[in-house]
């Protein structure tokens, strides 16, 4: 990549006093329930939140700052980012959103199966290897 | 390109001590005003420049003769990767 990326940190622990406002947010607005106590889960949630609220507030500068409108995509990686990208959806914040899953115990399945995966991407039918994977429908959903 | 790509992922004090270069983007950027609205309500944000840092940290490390023992990556680094380490040890990678 040329040029000179910037990097952008969040410190999850400064803003654990709004977990429980949050999460109720998420539930109501997107039926999304956390489990009590789930450390990974409750990180996520907050992380979600924090970058949602950075996209939406760079959004919002970014219209003050150039005559053209903004163009900004957001392209979040596995579900331990994707609530940031539910929240952009909830909120309407207009920025294009793309969701990537690395590694998925379907795509591993298939690939494994020789079934030439990437060239057949759009004859995997939602479903397909459901039967043989059993143990993987959580992470099925997330596929097709 | 690079200029306009931007990576978010948790801070992790250890990594950022070792692997970044903290400081703030030019006043007015929409990164900086977006940082200083959450921080007003009290989270905390940092701000980095990954491959200064890295470029620093090579001429300090070559110059000391200790090029084979350098695990932080950077552009233009040939062996070394762009923050591996850092974003695969936080297990958080975004």
């Amino acid at each position: 990549m040329d040029g000179n990326p910037q990097v952008v940190l969040f410190d999850i622990g400064t803003a654990s006093w709004k977990l429980s406002e949050w999460k109720q947010q998420l539930w109501d607005k997107a039926n999304i329930g956390i489990p009590h106590g789930d450390m990974e889960c409750n990180d996520s949630v907050i992380f979600g939140f924090l970058t949602a609220m950075f996209i939406a507030e760079f959004r919002h500068a970014a219209n003050d700052y150039s005559s053209l409108p903004p163009h900004i995509v957001a392209h979040v990686h596995e579900w331990l980012a994707g609530i940031g990208l539910i929240l952009l959806r909830l909120w309407n914040v207009d920025v294009a959103t793309v969701f990537t899953t690395h590694a998925t115990l379907l795509g591993r399945f298939l690939c494994a199966g020789a079934t030439d995966f990437y060239n057949n991407l759009e004859k995997v039918a939602h479903g397909d290897g459901m039967n043989s994977a059993p143990a993987s429908s959580n992470t099925l959903s997330f596929e097709v | 390109m690079g200029d306009n790509y931007c990576l978010f992922g948790p801070y992790k004090e250890y990594y950022a001590r070792q692997e970044v270069e903290l400081g703030d983007f030019p006043a007015g950027s929409p990164l900086q005003v977006a940082a200083n609205r959450l921080r007003e309500q009290g989270f905390g944000v940092t701000l980095t420049f990954p491959f200064t840092l890295t470029l620093k940290l090579k001429k300090s490390l070559v110059e000391g003769g200790m090029r084979k023992s350098l695990t932080i990556g950077g552009r233009g680094l040939g062996e070394m990767r762009p923050l591996a380490r850092g974003r695969e040890s936080s297990g958080r990678a975004l």
